[in-house]
């Protein structure tokens, strides 16, 4: 454990020290503040433009910061020789991958947290309401996400730094659209439903975690529907972390 | 009981995707290194020197054979009393030098105390004591030094390092290898790499020839001395060429 926490923490100094994400944070706590210039433009409900936009910001932040982070720690590492100085030690392979996880998941969770304190800040300076059923939607943004972490991580076990952001934007987006592929599956003949099923099984189904709508209109599914989609996110994030620690253990740093 | 052995080790990398082109990076290479010796390991580049010592330290997968640090398996050393360090060490960047090797420590088993009294002792011995700043703010000499100070952070009894010289000056150069004499004389085994015949001479007891992946022999460290180049080109067969 104290191995797993030193990598962690090692990770977190890492990505703190870099100038370009605190440029990005910065950016995106402006971008906030531009946000109420326009939000009045919706005429009757400003605040949901507001919020729709702030989540927006919130979702770019932790997309840059996956995929630019994600890959750099794994694949980067892996291209540039950085897992030497941790590896001729006693640690293990997966120790590595699950200190770099919960570092970047740690740092992501802070970010959200400054994030969504100044969003709520900056509404208060609007005199908007604050809609505590946004929490939520707020959480499932983060499990996404770390979703998302654990897919970056898997790639860059065994491919290059561009591979790896390539394919998991391409994931990414797939992802938004496995539920169509139940559709597909519920409408057309035994052929196509069979690989259409596996696919929806396989992929991730990241639009399952969009809460946002649901939440700014107050219609988020029950708490067993939530429970469920939890249990379906960390289960599948779990899996994706044992098959990242399995290529790990197996891949050659050379 | 050799500190390191390599026992008809065979690596193979494939060029391409499809594994069509086939390139023995090792090819039955057997050795075995005494414990108190200083072994140099000389080969021009692409010889499988790096290839070698990465499946020492089970970084790589051998195709073939076995790699044994004190006897143990490759695939089960604990690596708890090797220091390495890497031709390209990828350090981290964007953090301090004694952070660096505060966690270095910890990673090794030290306390949060001993790791911080450790880390300020090895920078003092690799001579970057007063330097503040990040590592991507070294000079590549400097970051060699702190990859040496890295490597001996919990003072092991081996001391595995992959061309430790280079990008280092003269100065640098005579530095590292007083500091890895006097380690030496304290009973480290140092396991090094080098193409740099002048430091060879200066440091190893033993010197160990690989050429295209084959193992050429053990010859002792006075056997070079005087003619350094011609020993090394005539052992891998180049000295009617140059």
């Amino acid at each position: 454990m104290n191995q797993v926490q030193t990598i962690a923490v090692v990770t977190i100094r890492e990505v703190v020290g870099k100038r370009f994400f605190l440029v990005v944070f910065a950016g995106i706590l402006l971008l906030m503040v531009a946000g109420m210039l326009v939000a009045p433009l919706n005429i009757g409900e400003p605040h949901k433009l507001f919020y729709d936009l702030g989540f927006s910001f919130l979702a770019f932040f932790l997309l840059l910061f996956v995929l630019l982070e994600g890959g750099r720690q794994v694949a980067g590492n892996r291209e540039n020789g950085g897992f030497y100085w941790l590896l001729a030690r006693p640690v293990k392979r997966w120790q590595v991958i699950v200190g770099i996880f919960v570092g970047l998941a740690l740092l992501a969770g802070a970010c959200l947290v400054l994030l969504g304190g100044f969003f709520i800040i900056v509404l208060a300076m609007a005199g908007l309401p604050i809609q505590t059923s946004l929490f939520v939607p707020l959480g499932f943004l983060y499990l996404k996400y770390l979703l998302l972490l654990g897919l970056v991580i898997l790639l860059g076990t065994s491919f290059s730094l561009f591979s790896t952001i390539f394919f998991s934007l391409g994931l990414f987006i797939v992802g938004h659209g496995t539920a169509m592929l139940l559709a597909v599956v519920k409408k057309s003949g035994v052929v196509t439903c069979l690989p259409a099923l596996i696919l929806y099984h396989v992929l991730p189904d990241f639009s399952a975690f969009h809460l946002v709508s649901a939440g700014l209109h107050q219609q988020l599914p029950s708490a067993g529907v939530l429970g469920k989609l939890a249990v379906y996110g960390l289960g599948y994030l779990g899996i994706l972390l044992v098959l990242s620690c399995w290529c790990f253990s197996r891949v050659d740093l050379d | 009981m050799p500190a390191i052995s390599f026992k008809d080790v065979t690596k193979i990398y494939y060029r391409d995707f499809w594994r069509r082109q086939p390139v023995k990076a090792l090819d039955s290479f057997s050795l075995g290194v005494e414990s108190g010796s200083c072994f140099a390991f000389l080969g021009l580049n692409g010889a499988g020197k790096s290839t070698a010592i990465r499946i020492l330290l089970g970084l790589t997968r051998p195709t073939g054979g076995s790699a044994r640090l004190y006897g143990r398996p490759d695939a089960a050393h604990p690596l708890t009393g090797v220091g390495f360090l890497a031709e390209n060490i990828g350090l981290p960047a964007h953090v301090a030098p004694v952070f660096l090797l505060r966690s270095v420590g910890r990673l090794s088993g030290m306390s949060s105390a001993t790791a911080a009294e450790k880390a300020a002792e090895m920078l003092d011995f690799v001579g970057l004591s007063g330097v503040k700043g990040k590592v991507k703010n070294l000079s590549r000499g400097m970051r060699q030094r702190l990859g040496l100070a890295q490597a001996l952070m919990h003072d092991p009894d081996l001391l595995v390092l992959d061309e430790p010289f280079t990008g280092l000056d003269i100065a640098g150069r005579r530095e590292i290898i007083d500091r890895l004499i006097e380690l030496h004389q304290q009973g480290k085994t140092i396991f090094f790499s080098s193409h740099i015949l002048e430091d060879v001479v200066r440091l190893a007891t033993h010197v160990g020839i690989i050429h295209q992946g084959r193992f050429l022999g053990v010859f002792k460290a006075e056997e070079l001395e005087g003619r350094p180049e011609e020993f090394f080109l005539e052992k891998i067969g180049l000295s009617q060429n140059v």
